[in-house]
């Protein structure tokens, strides 16, 4: 029997139009349910409330998660979306809870959203055991920022699971945790959902604030177990031991859930227009797949990136397909408990078809299981795709999940190398709870909590630097020493000078205008906030656009209002570099790859606003933000002598002519008869042969010919110095077009955002002795070990920089390789990929085909 | 290679305040130890190390402020008042006062100096532990649980949220019993907030030593936010002499609680005695109000109206007055407090009188009189913009409603 699901994919194969778009598909074999009998030492009770609940046995991966917690053993779940997670979880926990009715649990939920969701599910279980007449073994309750006061000391004296997140936990709990000693004394399970959300700076915190809690813990005399979940990362194991410190965790990662056919498909929208490279906008495309998913009467859900994106396909879809309100919806952060339940309610029953969020519900919040998935344009990690990817799948049936290309040059490179995806390697998790920065607060929080004492560890940081920090803070007196002990001996509250959002403390915050007053919707740290938040800028916030209205420096607060255009602003930087200490280096092919920390200064001058679904660059903007100064660590290289040469011979003129208006052959005799027609270069004067006239700032580069041939810049040149002249200009416009694809690309390979990271093009560079280096380098102070990770990985992602250049379709560069034509020069395609072949880009064994 | 602290400094991480003195700076050459400077102190041996305690007996006869450190006082009113159980007695308590390094809370504050004061006989004895650095903590704990043996009460100045929280957060972090957790707690500032609300501007400790008690600290007296600062420098230095003034900080803390409880419990128990008789009257009223206790409200609030008090006051009063009676319906005398009230221009009784004669009495001419009144009162009290229209509005749609019912009433 054929699904309407399968018909479908028949009549797109079956289109010629269509037909090419979709590149790739990936197929998910049916498999059954690996199921084990509820364990032998499962509490009958217990038992008795998951039959009620429909629940005969276990999966596989469940009863193995069951084994390891009771082998004393700490367990990393990575199964997928939609597998009985949080069951694995709570068996373990409830078991304990039952068998110690004083036994405690800590679930730990990177967002409130999460929390509420498994406190409801964990209500259910409650109501359940009521049901059955027996007394619930445990009273959970939330304890995070929207806890009213007047509750907080009934659940500290009566919780015995606590439902809360990392941000609580460092904040009011641990500093307070004499309040909670009936709690810790009787700790006995942590639970840290979406472990892989805690990467980068958040993860660094967070693996600081797993250290403080272990500290508290082992003050009361507990040793809980840990049980972790994870989306697919690269690295779950490594991540978790890092995070915990602690060697004794074992993986399950054997999905033991039936499962029907699966289909994913990658969709790449057709060019419109081929000269510039522009593909049909990734939400037309995802409108039209909707439409075809509706008329087969196929439950589905489109992922958008932001809100407004979400308002818009939802508005499209309704004006296209009139249908009853209800079966159109969308769902997304910021809705009221009670209209989710409802939408929920609705998906469940089939009465809503379509549904449209934001990346924000790919977290584990419950939203049942649905036929089809399409996500506009990548998430931004592989972890988020297969996540969203996962929201589409039912035990007994066929589903499909689509990803539409945008012109970004990671959706661009995924849809042609789509074993990033589907392969068995994707992204690592980096963290560096070591950092000093964001350590050194941490460490106050801990003596704040507890005296240190002589000899004690924290975590694996060294124990010779953490004896140094802390005779600092004696130095200091922060911290007094006697006997051997540590004592915090200041009038603060060091936890609140930590936000686990961001690296430095000092925290910007963002206000929105609602009525006559100003209500804060989130913050930014300080060092960011200048090239996020300058007046100006377009600032994404929980999908929500906004523009930025004013920068209040010494309040250290920005007014932001609704946005709803259809651009986004990127800051251009000035950046000077210079060096602290080379670490190490090795050599790479042509070139040497170095490793150390350098001192950026760098100020905002401006900024560029860019059309959100072309790419297009619409215009420049100048402004002026105080510089700023970031030590960090970076990986940088020279460009070879030889390569240079090579690449000044190889002859890569593409004479394109450009349209330099009406007017030009006037302005040019006008330039001429300024320069008194001599070669500005080397002063020989015209004779005979034509002289050129020479745009310094490339045309290109100008929105209209009337700035571009401003005559001051324009000069006039002999046609030997022109052709040094753009030469020089080619050489440049390739190292960019390199800068642009490795920062491009690097996010893929480090699970980052494009703004943790920078790559500069460094001309008369302090770094390698006055020559012209490409620099790679985080933006969070001290970094969080991306450096490190792209000096390991460097070929793999040179390589995959020369896949992505050599099999893109635009002429001379787009934005989705080594930036949009114009913006770097001359196109600086041919450039680049001539650069990457020198450097051996070619032949790496980088990919994972 | 690079110092830590420079390469923090590079990472724009801010280190203590006193990061910029030059090291030595503030070691002074003479570190005067606490045990020489204060003779009169103990160090007292605990089976967890040595304590060191001052102790000071204050002559029950002695005066403090305007009034004998011992009085003859009848607690019952206020042990009424605060429904303590009838084990109490004034040999039982204990007044307790701590000076810490901070007021942030949590478990970073360290209570450096505990004072405990108790009647005996005829006299107050003061006992004060200090550390001299913070693993002495155990030792005074040890030596304050034998202090406290048989005491059922504790006795505070807004230790319900800070003291006693602070010491029990202590303890724990010491793994010793929490030491207050057993007794009876009367914390001073909860009623002195309820008793003169309206004579003092704020309800410190040291605005109730100066206005009620009439007592004035000495120039050896540090304001408290210093105190802190004080401690550090200590600790830093090693030198005591920086902290003695504390001492007697704590000395006068302790003692103003020893006196400002039987202080408090005879105005309980007759508020006209102190030099505002009306004012404190009304206020204890208000009390026995709250607490439920309607006859006694009544007999001191029509007391303590004969005196004179501040027309504000006076307004509060009646107005806080006729709501017992409104409340059994007793309108009558109800109406006349309103009328009283009406007479110095209050809006509320205007407001109150008007729903009256619309509500109960159907006199909807009358009602309408008085909604023109307090039209008047209202443009007189030159209110802002936002809190005038809104009035305005409520007023005005008041008086519609009234023309209207006072219309029909006339047809029909």
């Amino acid at each position: 029997m054929t699904t309407a699901i399968e018909h479908l994919i028949n009549e797109w194969q079956s289109k010629k139009t269509l037909q090419e778009n979709f590149v790739y598909c990936h197929t998910q074999a049916r498999c059954v349910a690996k199921t084990t009998p509820f364990p032998a030492d499962l509490d009958d009770r217990l038992a008795a409330v998951f039959v009620r609940q429909g629940i005969h046995s276990l999966f596989e991966h469940q009863s193995l998660v069951w084994d390891n917690v009771h082998a004393h053993r700490g367990v990393v779940i990575t199964t997928p979306t939609a597998s009985g997670k949080t069951l694995a979880y709570n068996l373990p926990v409830l078991q304990q809870l039952l068998e110690s009715p004083h036994a405690t649990a800590l679930y730990l939920f990177p967002t409130k959203a999460l929390s509420f969701d498994q406190l409801n599910n964990l209500t259910e279980i409650a109501d359940k055991f009521r049901e059955l007449h027996q007394f619930p073994p445990f009273v959970a309750a939330s304890y995070d920022g929207d806890t009213p006061q007047s509750m907080r000391k009934t659940v500290r004296d009566n919780a015995t699971v606590i439902l809360t997140n990392p941000d609580m936990l460092h904040l009011g709990i641990l500093p307070h945790h004499t309040g909670w000693e009936r709690f810790f004394c009787q700790l006995s399970f942590v639970v840290i959902d979406e472990m892989h959300t805690y990467r980068g700076v958040f993860g660094s915190h967070f693996a600081n604030v797993m250290r403080r809690l272990r500290r508290v813990s082992e003050f009361y005399g507990s040793a809980p177990k840990f049980i972790l979940t994870s989306a697919t990362i690269a690295n779950p194991l490594e991540h978790a031991r890092h995070l915990l410190n602690e060697d004794d965790i074992v993986l399950v990662n054997e999905d033991g859930a039936p499962h029907g056919e699966k289909y994913f498909f990658l969709y790449n929208p057709p060019v419109i227009n081929k000269e510039l490279g522009v593909r049909s906008p990734a939400s037309v495309e995802g409108i039209h797949l909707a439409g075809d998913l509706l008329r087969y009467h196929i439950q589905s859900i489109l992922f958008s990136r932001t809100r407004r994106g979400v308002e818009i396909i939802l508005h499209q879809l309704k004006q296209r397909y009139p249908v009853a309100l209800h079966e159109i919806r969308a769902y997304r952060s910021g809705y009221l408990a009670e209209e989710r339940r409802k939408i929920e309610a609705d998906l469940r029953e089939g009465q809503t078809r379509v549904v449209v969020a934001t990346s924000a519900l790919e977290l584990g919040i419950d939203i049942g299981n649905l036929d089809a998935a399409i996500l506009v344009s990548y998430p931004g990690t592989i972890s988020s795709t297969l996540q969203q990817a996962g929201r589409a799948g039912r035990s007994d049936k066929p589903a499909c999940a689509i990803l539409i290309a945008s012109a970004n040059p990671l959706d661009q490179f995924l849809v042609k190398h789509p074993t990033y995806l589907f392969g068995r390697t994707p992204e690592h998790v980096y963290i560096d709870p070591n950092n000093l920065l964001i350590l050194i607060n941490h460490l106050r929080s801990a003596c704040f909590e507890l005296p240190f004492k002589e000899g004690e560890r924290f975590g694996d940081l060294d124990p010779d630097l953490l004896k140094a920090l802390l005779s600092m803070f004696v130095q200091s007196g922060e911290l007094v020493e006697k006997n051997g002990k540590f004592f915090w001996m200041r009038d603060a509250y060091p936890a609140s000078d930590i936000s686990l959002r961001s690296a430095s403390g000092v925290i910007v915050t963002l206000q929105v205008a609602q009525g006559d007053r100003f209500v804060t919707v989130g913050e930014v740290d300080e060092l960011s906030s200048y090239w996020m938040v300058h007046p100006g800028a377009v600032y994404l916030h929980e999908g929500q656009m906004y523009f930025v209205e004013e920068y209040d420096l010494e309040k250290k607060s920005v007014h932001l209002r609704e946005f709803h255009d259809d651009y986004f602003t990127e800051a251009v930087k000035h950046s000077e570099l210079s060096l602290v200490m080379q670490e190490k280096n090795r050599g790479s092919g042509a070139l040497v790859l170095a490793y150390g920390e350098i001192d950026v200064t760098s100020q905002v001058i401006g900024y560029r606003r860019i059309r959100w679904e072309t790419r297009e660059l619409i215009d420049q903007q100048t402004i002026e933000m105080p510089s700023q100064n970031l030590r960090t660590p970076a990986v940088w290289f020279a460009i070879p002598e030889l390569v240079a040469n090579q690449l000044r011979e190889a002859d890569l003129w593409s004479n394109d002519a450009n349209a330099y208006g009406p007017l030009w052959p006037a302005i040019r005799k006008l330039v001429k008869r300024r320069d008194e027609y001599r070669c500005r270069l080397c002063g020989v004067k015209e004779n005979g042969q034509s002289f050129h006239v020479h745009h310094k700032i490339p045309f290109r580069r100008f929105a209209n010919p009337e700035q571009a041939n401003e005559m001051d810049n324009l000069i006039t040149l002999c046609p030997a110095c022109h052709r040094e002249a753009e030469q020089n200009l080619r050489k440049k416009s390739s190292l960019s077009g390199l800068a642009y694809v490795l920062h491009g690309l690097s996010p893929l390979h480090l699970m980052c955002d494009g703004g943790d990271i920078e790559v500069n093009v460094d001309e008369d560079s302090a770094l390698v002795d006055g020559e012209t280096v490409i620099v790679f380098f985080e933006m969070v102070p001290g970094g969080v070990g991306l450096a490190q990770a792209f000096y390991e990985s460097f070929e793999k992602i040179l390589h995959d920089a020369y896949l992505l250049v050599s099999a893109c379709e635009c002429k001379d560069g787009c934005p989705a390789c080594v930036g949009p034509a114009g913006e770097n020069g001359i196109g600086g395609k041919v450039e680049t990929l001539a650069l990457l072949r020198l450097l051996g880009g070619d032949e790496g064994d980088g990919i994972t085909e | 290679m690079e110092s830590l602290s420079d390469k923090l400094k590079a990472l724009g991480v801010k280190l203590g305040l006193d990061q910029t003195e030059p090291s030595g700076a503030t070691i002074k050459t003479t570190q005067a130890d606490i045990t020489e400077l204060l003779p009169e102190g103990k160090l007292i041996p605990t089976i967890h190390g040595e304590t060191f305690w001052v102790e000071e007996v204050y002559s029950g006869t002695g005066n403090h402020g305007g009034f004998q450190v011992k009085q003859s006082t009848d607690f019952s009113s206020m042990l009424e008042m605060v429904g303590a159980d009838a084990a109490f007695d004034l040999e039982n308590c204990v007044f307790m006062d701590t000076e810490t390094t901070g007021l942030a809370g949590g478990t970073g504050t360290l209570a450096f100096m505990v004072g405990l004061g108790f009647f005996r006989g005829e006299d107050f004895y003061l006992y004060q532990g200090f550390l001299r650095d913070p693993t002495e903590e155990l030792a005074m704990l040890t030596y304050i649980a034998g202090l406290l043996e048989g005491k059922n009460t504790v006795v505070t100045y807004n230790g319900k949220s800070f003291d006693v929280p602070l010491m029990h957060t202590r303890c724990t972090l010491n793994g010793f019993e929490k030491l207050f957790a057993p007794m009876y707690h009367i914390d001073l500032l909860h009623l002195a907030r309820k008793l003169w609300k309206y004579r003092l501007p704020s309800r410190t400790l040291g605005m109730v030593e100066n206005e009620i008690l009439g007592f004035h600290r000495s120039a050896e007296e540090v304001p408290g936010w210093m105190v802190p600062e004080l401690y550090f420098e200590y600790q830093k230095t090693g030198d005591a002499t920086v902290v003695l003034p504390v001492f007697y900080h704590n000395a006068m803390d302790i003692l103003s609680l020893g006196v400002l409880l039987q202080v408090t419990a005879s105005l309980l128990d007759n508020p006209a005695s102190l030099d505002s008789p009306g004012v404190d009257t009304v206020s204890v009223a208000r009390m026995a109000a709250e607490q439920g206790n309607i006859e006694k409200a009544v007999l001191l609030y029509e007391q303590g109206l004969q005196d004179d008090m501040p027309t504000e006051v006076y307004v509060e009063t009646l107005l806080r007055f006729a709501t017992i009676y409104k409340r059994d319906k007793l309108w009558h005398s109800a109406c006349i407090l309103w009328e009283k009230a009406a007479e110095k221009r209050s809006l509320c009784a205007c407001e109150e009188l008007a729903k009256y004669y619309e509500h109960t009495m159907k006199e909807y001419q009358v009602a309408i009189q008085w909604v023109n009144r307090g039209f008047k009162f209202s443009e007189e009290m030159k209110l802002g913009g936002y809190e005038r229209t809104r009035m305005e509005k409520a007023w005005q749609h008041r008086l519609e409603r009234l023309l209207d019912k006072w219309a029909r009433q006339n047809k029909s």
